[in-house]
């Protein structure tokens, strides 16, 4: 399943991370989303196109464009 | 002299540390991009002497923004440096990140644990012996706000080879988990990262009618209820202490009549007036700091991001957009956040529509004089003005010739916290302390020189303002300003004057209409027979103009150095189109004069048709969208 499919507060852990724009992939990894970190999402703005996601003790937005290239399995 | 520069994640108190150990007054907040240039400054410790950088945040080597280029610039071209790291308590992981690449590098480091009192109280403690033991380097824990300056505390472990052989982005963060076990301990009943209150606020349903009321009864209390109170009683206060005495001193020592009426027309009337808006002023940088000191403005950002998206933007725009409302040339500035070169431009472009402080006497004065109570609803119309024409704006702007990229709006939340009340009131001193230099540098040597221009003639002599050389300049162009009803020359003298500075509007009107400092804020301003009077559509008209015309000589400098001549030009040049248009338009629609209405609609409509045109264009791929001739596209 795809890291948008989670609902919020369902932990997940990422398998692979499909994003065509390399400086954005390792930038994301670099922020610790990386195959076999845990996930989880937290909310969405009004749109559903943006969501906040935690990744170890920090939360980021991100864009579901890019959440919706994020491969995760929940836990 | 050693060059210590101090390194860490976005949001971890590098500004905060730089200021305490330079004893400097740099700008801190909750918010990622605070700093978006490096600082530096020389201090002095027995014979040494140090010379400190605070670079902006950044997550990795690999630079993803403006900001970051120009820390690893810094850290890259200034190898074997000296480096502070900061480490944030309650994000260590993501934290160590950074760290082990900067370990990678030939450097003298010190690591530095920021925020380790509220990772204690949220359960967790970090072993420093055993971190110490893993990393072999020198570790403290910082408080970053009160860190004593000493000779011990700049102390640094050469590091000379890697700690272990770590080749990827996965064996780091393994490497790091362990590091994690091993030395930090969390309460496993604490949720860490998001706070209770964030998960209610954080709805749509919730959030944007909270927002709205909030910025509602925010400005009420700024420009309705309290402000004036208080501007009034300065007012009175500098009246009676400071220009009533001087004059008395000087027309006691037989001082020169012109000398007594520069002072009288020039400096107090206009410069003292001004300096009684300092409470609005104050009580609006207040806002704006509660804002940023409490982590609102990323939930701004985040919960504004869809409708930001819409218009080519996304939701770091907010930051800058806000400060706009402070201080417009310090709010570009911050437009440099924005990770893509279009989106920074657009930014750029539009945070001149938010009123800013310089604008604010403006509309109190003449919303009050015209409107007399009422004037709270025409300040905020005004704000709204200003904020649709930007949003609008942006459409077009991103439709036509500065089309962005699909964005990844990538931003991290720092905690919700309630802001330090010391922190804001320093915040809002320093900012006081700013407007009240601008004051008297800037505007009071312009109102001097305005008072001059308004007294002497071509031949270099003393004459009635009538003969004036700013009044025969503003009268030649008086028949520009005709189809906005603001055909007096002493109203084009005073927009001449806002060119330079806004606040020179309202300090040339006061010289013009010799008003006291006290009777002004009564609407006394404007009286029928005096220089300057307005009614509902010329007042009205006026303050549109005001709100949308040029920004100020600072203001058009940073726009230049910032994203460039062509867009800068640009800018300004769409900036008077409007304000022509739309004042023109709002001064027939309120005399309702219907031939005129219809002759400036259809102005209006052939320059929203030509820019449709564009649109058209660009959308059907005659254009490239980031030109307005190309046809190498075709």
């Amino acid at each position: 399943m795809r890291l948008l499919d989670l609902k919020i507060n369902q932990e997940a852990v990422i398998k692979k991370v499909l994003l065509k724009d390399d400086k954005l992939n390792l930038r994301l990894q670099e922020l610790g989303l990386y195959c076999g970190s845990k996930i989880c999402i937290l909310n969405f703005s009004p749109l559903k196109q943006t969501l906040l996601v935690k990744i170890f003790n920090s939360v980021f937005a991100l864009k579901s464009e890019v959440a919706k290239q994020i491969e995760v399995e929940q836990l | 002299m050693k060059k210590i520069f101090i390194v860490g994640n976005p949001n971890t108190g590098k500004s905060t540390l730089f200021n305490s150990l330079t004893k400097s007054d740099e700008h801190t907040g909750n918010w990622h991009g605070v700093t978006v240039k490096e600082k530096s400054k020389v201090i002095k410790l027995g014979d040494e002497e140090y010379e400190i950088f605070d670079l902006p945040g950044l997550y990795s080597l690999n630079t993803f923004s403006f900001e970051e280029e120009v820390s690893v610039k810094q850290i890259l071209n200034n190898q074997e440096t000296n480096i502070i790291y900061i480490i944030d308590a309650n994000n260590f992981k993501r934290n160590m990140y950074l760290l082990l690449q900067l370990m990678e590098l030939k450097i003298n480091l010190k690591i530095c644990i920021n925020n380790y009192k509220i990772f204690e109280k949220n359960g967790g403690s970090i072993d420093i012996k055993k971190l110490k033991e893993i990393l072999n380097c020198e570790i403290e824990i910082i408080n970053a706000k009160n860190q004593k300056v000493t000779k011990k505390f700049f102390n640094f472990t050469k590091i000379n080879k890697n700690i272990k052989n770590l080749n990827n982005i996965e064996e780091k963060y393994k490497f790091i988990e362990n590091i994690d076990k091993n030395t930090v301990k969390y309460d496993k009943n604490k949720v860490y990262g998001q706070s209770k209150i964030d998960k209610w606020i954080l709805k749509g349903y919730i959030f944007i009618p909270l927002f709205i009321i909030l910025i509602f009864f925010s400005l009420s209390f700024i420009f309705f209820l309290f402000g004036p109170v208080l501007s009034n009683l300065l007012s009175v206060l500098l009246n009676f202490f400071v220009k009533s005495p001087t004059i008395y001193f000087l027309k006691s020592i037989n001082c020169s009549g012109v000398i007594i009426r520069i002072f009288d027309d020039a400096i107090f009337s206009s410069v003292l007036t001004i300096c009684s808006f300092l409470p609005q002023v104050c009580l609006l940088y207040i806002f704006l700091s509660i804002l940023e000191e409490s982590g609102l403005i990323s939930r701004i950002a985040f919960m504004l991001d869809d409708f930001f998206s819409k218009i080519g933007l996304n939701g770091k725009c907010v930051y800058t957009l806000l400060m706009g409302f402070g201080c417009n040339t310090s709010a570009t500035f911050t437009s440099k956040n924005m990770s893509d070169k279009n989106s920074q431009i657009k930014t750029a472009l539009i945070t001149p529509y938010m009123s800013c402080t310089a604008k604010l006497p403006i509309y109190t004065v003449v919303a009050t004089a015209v409107f007399g109570v009422k004037n709270f609803w025409v300040i905020l119309g005004l704000y709204l003005l200003g904020i649709i024409v930007a949003l609008l704006l942006a459409k077009i702007y991103d439709k036509t010739i500065l089309k962005s990229k699909a964005d990844d709006f990538l931003i991290e939340f720092p905690q919700l916290k309630f802001p330090n009340v010391k922190d804001i009131f320093h915040s809002s001193f320093k900012t006081s302390k700013q407007f009240i230099s601008k004051v008297f540098g800037i505007i009071f040597s312009m109102s001097v020189i305005i008072w001059l221009l308004s007294n002497i003639g071509f031949n270099f002599r003393f004459c009635s303002t009538e003969h004036s050389i700013l009044y025969l300049i503003s009268q030649k162009i008086s028949w520009l300003f005709k189809p906005l009803g603001l055909n007096s020359p002493y109203i084009i003298c005073t927009l001449l004057v806002g060119l330079v500075a806004k606040e020179l509007i309202v300090s040339s009107m006061l010289i013009f209409n010799r008003v006291s400092t006290s009777a002004m804020l009564v609407g006394s301003l404007i009286l029928a027979d005096s220089s300057i009077s307005f009614n509902i559509a010329t007042g009205l008209s006026f303050l549109v103009f005001v709100l949308l015309y040029s920004p100020c000589v600072s203001n058009i400098a940073v726009l230049y150095k910032e994203i460039g001549k062509k867009y800068a030009t640009i800018g300004i040049l769409v900036e008077f189109v409007l304000a022509y248009l739309i004042s023109m338009l709002v001064y027939n629609i309120v005399r309702g004069n219907l031939v005129n209405c219809l002759i400036s609609l259809l102005v209006a409509g052939v320059v929203v048709f030509s820019v449709l045109y564009l649109i058209i264009k660009a959308k059907k791929g005659q254009m490239c969208g980031s030109c307005l001739h190309c046809n190498k596209c075709k």
